[in-house]
């Protein structure tokens, strides 16, 4: 692992092919459309490029990246630069990338915003919840909320399609 | 067990390999650029870090994607910490705002506020920030929000005299001096005034845009607003001598928080008394420009941040004008109301007439902001 601040293009790749999926994931959960999630893939890493930091681990990397990305979203959708146009009255933008989503994903993507690296953590990576306590640093106790809170929404929204199996 | 459905559709995410090769290949660009900077000797310019944004204009993408290097930065308006702080604008000295906790200041400037005007720097640590533009008579006017379809044919009644072309000739190698060519502009179209507004506020641009998805045209008419390089003192300045609000509100719909940042139009109708939106515009009108800028404070790991606008207690109103237009307030818990195309920029109201019209617009008090 790298302690240098100045990554090699072969660095910067490999960290890429390990993670880039992961993090597309969590962008694509916040900016719902391929372009934007794209931006934004790329803040994340041109942060780690210029941050710099030495990792411990590819945990530890990866923990990085996917808070990274969750604040570089969030902070994106908050600027004032960025407009809430109401793109359902007209034709929705499609790209050759487009990504396709169904009625569970739409329902997971319509999450509020706290919830959305919670529930991406929980069950697309598998993590309990304490680990992802300790990846997003926030208390447990809030995580567990949020579950609980997501699960409700979800439960609500998605009826039979939503059952813990 | 986890929900296998959730587990399935999110495994449909995930990058083509074009879009693989784009960002990889755009992220060891940024990466050169850095790796170069840094071991350049001082005075030698590094690269512009090239920070392509596609901006979502709903039907149209890539005619309206704005690049730029170095940095756009409209002092006092837009940009990120990173631009105050590294490059210490004319609005940060003049409009001294941050409290030492870091959360939302507010000027002592005697109740008067220049917002400088638009300032293209060269520094290329600087974020890009994305803006869409026009130059008309030597001022810089900015978005100020989009119509599109029948919405934008409603519109298109209320356009005044024909003003010029817009070049759409600004792009990331622009340099300041673009920025003083009549009409020069981050996308083209013709360039209208917009009757009852004065074009020294108020001009739009409009244009019949191609779906990228079917060919089709829809017409869209932008407006853009000339909020720099002007002083401001009271609510009226802009509320009224600009927007003329008073008497001109035929409804008002709002958005909660939540809804606004994820995007999600569940628009609701405001429900409360003439009386109370009059008595709240009068205290608009009579209340003090602030400048509420407070950069957003990374913590070492990149693990929090926070700023004025990360409060949760903020509601979002959209006022719809008795010719058709559609002006956005952005009201945040304390008193504060602003015009959403202005950004920092807020008027101070008292708590009874603020709260009476924030409270049910979906405005929260929670004290775990």
């Amino acid at each position: 692992m790298s302690n240098s601040l100045l990554r090699t293009d072969k660095e910067i790749a490999e960290i890429y092919a390990r993670h880039s999926k992961t993090v597309y994931r969590v962008c694509f959960a916040y900016m719902k459309n391929s372009a934007d999630t794209e931006d934004a893939v790329q803040e994340t890493f041109f942060r780690l490029i210029k941050s710099g930091p030495a990792f411990e681990s590819e945990e530890h990397e990866k923990a990085w990246l996917i808070r990274t990305a969750t604040n570089i979203c969030k902070n994106s959708l908050k600027h004032w630069w960025r407009r809430r146009e109401d793109i359902d009255s007209f034709y929705d933008l499609q790209s050759p990338d487009e990504i396709k989503t169904d009625d569970v994903l739409n329902a997971v993507l319509a999450l509020p915003e706290k919830y959305k690296t919670v529930v991406y953590l929980y069950y697309y990576e598998g993590y309990p919840g304490k680990t992802i306590a300790d990846i997003l640093k926030k208390p447990q106790s809030t995580v567990r909320n949020y579950l609980r809170e997501a699960r409700a929404i979800l439960k609500e929204r998605l009826g039979e399609n939503y059952d813990e199996e | 067990m986890k929900n296998k459905k959730i587990i399935d559709s999110w495994n449909k995410i995930e990058p083509s390999g074009a879009a693989n090769g784009r960002m990889l290949g755009t992220i060891l660009e940024n990466s050169r650029s850095m790796n170069a900077g840094a071991e350049a000797a001082k005075g030698t310019k590094t690269p512009g870090k090239r920070n392509k944004k596609w901006y979502r204009w709903g039907a149209v993408a890539a005619a309206f994607v704005i690049l730029l290097t170095g940095a756009l930065t409209l002092p006092g308006i837009f940009g990120t910490s990173d631009a105050i702080s590294d490059t210490g604008s004319a609005a940060e000295e003049s409009n001294k705002t941050v409290s030492e906790t870091g959360e939302k200041g507010e000027s002592d400037t005697g109740g008067i506020i220049y917002i400088p005007g638009v300032v293209l720097t060269e520094d290329a640590d600087i974020e890009t920030t994305m803006i869409s533009l026009v130059v008309y008579k030597g001022g810089v006017y900015t978005d100020a929000g989009s119509y599109w379809g029948e919405e934008a044919q409603k519109i298109d009644a209320l356009l005044g005299d024909r003003l010029g072309y817009a070049t759409g000739s600004i792009d990331e190698w622009s340099k300041q001096d673009e920025y003083s060519k009549e009409f020069a502009s981050t996308h083209a179209g013709e360039v209208y005034a917009v009757k009852g507004y004065d074009t020294s506020f108020r001009v739009c641009i409009r244009e019949n845009a191609v779906l990228k998805t079917n060919g089709e045209t829809i017409l869209r008419i932008q407006f853009l607003d000339r909020l720099n390089d002007i002083t401001i003192s009271t609510g009226k300045d802009l509320f009224e001598d600009r927007l003329h609000l008073n008497g001109r509100v035929d409804s008002i719909r709002w958005l909660t928080h939540g809804d606004w940042n994820s995007a999600n139009n569940n628009y609701r109708d405001a429900s409360f008394d003439e009386s109370v939106w009059d008595a709240f515009l009068d205290e608009v009108d009579r209340g003090k420009f602030v400048y509420t800028y407070s950069p957003d404070v990374y913590f070492d790991d990149n693990s929090s941040y926070c700023s004025f606008y990360d409060t949760q207690n903020q509601a979002h109103l959209f006022l719809t004008l008795v010719d058709g237009t559609t002006v956005e307030l952005r009201l945040i818990e304390g008193g504060y109301v602003g015009y959403q195309a202005l950004g920092w920029y807020f008027v101070k109201i008292p708590g009874e007439a603020f709260d009476a019209v924030y409270d049910a617009c979906g405005g929260t008090h929670l004290t775990d902001r």
